[in-house]
């Protein structure tokens, strides 16, 4: 399985945050990969309806833009930060420490 | 009509806020904890009545009008969670709290509704009296804040890399214009119009700060959000609008890629055609005709740049050439060809041509 996560918009534009991350879920520790494998089965990624077009509506706020390849399969989603859905905001979560901050 | 009891309001129950905020700021500490619990639980009521009885009669306009501008300011607290409004804290008047995130809430939108109040004679930011809601803590180390249509929303930073984002005014002047522009023009947030309505944002945020420090064009930094990125980040601010593409360059954050001349224009679908990008031209434009004016940038420039925002001939979809022209044909309207040629000039600066 591999993911591509991106967060776009909010406040100001970080050409550093903005680069997307590419995640290959077989090469992560078996304990990291089998949380991800969970979070996206948790939230049928590959099933869910789209997210509602919420772009631009509420100025500097974010989108996360995610990619899962898997068996063949792809999906894009365009998430916008307001979507309450638990099941995308654990995946969100885990894409975001993935992606790390400061060392 | 009075409601002597702590309940939940029914529809037809009406407790003037003015009540209630007068309650919460000035009653027994009993009485305001009463208040500020009634505040929290009929906002989103309350805003919902309000908005359909006034859509209905249409008659507010008159009404709101003939009243004096009052600020009208509530802080919550979502203690890190994601509901909004939160808990009220802090209303009108009310004491200061040990919270310096809730107190820089609170004196942020104030100084944004008295540059408006002051320098435009704008009754807040639907000219209309709204009241002025803003949510602090909201999430856990959120690196954002942002106005949602109805309020502000301010995150803690995660510390890292940004501070918390009460800290810089000219942030939350930002976001409050955001819904000024949104009551006016309603620049289209995508491509050029979305520039534009960030530019907007970015003019009036550094204009109250600017206007908070009584600083003329040539002594004012011209930073937007100086003090936000934490102190191991290598930069100033998140933009600059004296020199677009300077305020960071950093290993985590990158370098700043704001254009401050057309040739320079960042084609990108990002971040909705790169509205935070190129933002950077129209703002230097601003800058320009600030400096070649002179003085306190509100009073000539900004206003310029604020009847073009009322102006009706202005398109939501406006790219930059046909903004630039309206606020070349407001310079001459409200001040004369002095005026007219610095904007025509800065416009030109950055490579757009507003000759009519």
């Amino acid at each position: 399985m591999k993911i591509a996560f991106r967060v776009d918009g909010g406040f100001a534009v970080f050409p550093g945050l903005a680069r997307p991350v590419t995640i290959d879920v077989d090469d992560l520790p078996d304990a990291e990969a089998k949380r991800l494998r969970a979070a996206v089965d948790a939230c049928r990624f590959f099933d869910r309806p789209e997210p509602a077009v919420q772009k631009g509506a509420s100025p500097d706020m974010r989108t996360y833009e995610i990619t899962v390849e898997e068996s063949g399969r792809s999906r894009s989603l365009s998430i916008p930060e307001s979507d309450g859905d638990a099941d995308l905001k654990s995946l969100i979560a885990l894409l975001e420490e993935r992606r790390g901050r400061r060392n | 009509m009075h409601c002597s009891q702590p309940h939940r309001h029914s529809i037809f129950c009406i407790l003037s806020p003015n009540v209630l905020h007068n309650v919460a700021s000035k009653g027994s500490a009993k009485q305001r904890k009463w208040a500020l619990q009634t505040l929290e639980s009929d906002h989103g009521m309350r805003l919902m009545r309000a908005t359909y009885q006034l859509m209905e009669t249409g008659a507010h306009k008159a009404l709101l009008t003939a009243s004096p501008p009052v600020k009208q300011r509530t802080i919550y607290d979502a203690a890190t969670g994601e509901s909004l409004p939160g808990k009220a804290v802090r209303v009108e008047g009310g004491p200061a709290s040990k919270d310096v995130a809730v107190n820089e809430a609170y004196d942020g939108l104030g100084a944004t509704f008295d540059f408006y109040q002051t320098a435009y004679s704008r009754n807040s930011i639907d000219d209309e009296g709204l009241h002025l809601d803003a949510t602090v803590h909201y999430k856990v180390k959120y690196d954002n804040a942002f106005w949602n249509g109805q309020q502000m929303v301010f995150g803690d930073g995660d510390g890292e890399l940004f501070n918390r984002f009460t800290i810089a005014v000219d942030v939350i002047g930002h976001e409050l214009t955001h819904g000024v522009t949104g009551d006016e023009v309603n620049l289209v947030y995508l491509g050029q119009s979305g520039a534009l309505n960030e530019s907007v944002s970015d003019v009036f945020g550094s204009l109250v700060k600017q206007y908070q420090l009584k600083q003329t064009a040539d002594k004012a930094d011209w930073l937007i959000g100086a003090g936000l990125l934490a102190p191991a980040v290598k930069g100033v601010a998140l933009r600059s609008m004296k020199a677009p593409g300077t305020a960071f360059d950093d290993p985590v954050l990158g370098k700043d890629d704001q254009p401050a001349h057309m040739r320079d224009y960042v084609q990108t679908s990002a971040d909705s055609g790169g509205v935070h990008t190129n933002s950077g031209i129209p703002n230097k434009a601003f800058y320009l005709a600030a400096i070649a004016i002179g003085g306190f940038a509100w009073e000539k420039t900004g206003r310029i740049w604020y009847e073009t925002v009322r102006d009706k001939q202005l398109k939501k979809t406006a790219d930059f050439r046909h903004f630039a022209q309206r606020t070349v044909i407001n310079a001459a309207h409200l001040f004369g060809p002095k005026e007219k040629a610095a904007v025509l000039a800065a416009w030109a600066q950055v490579g757009v041509n507003a000759g009519s």
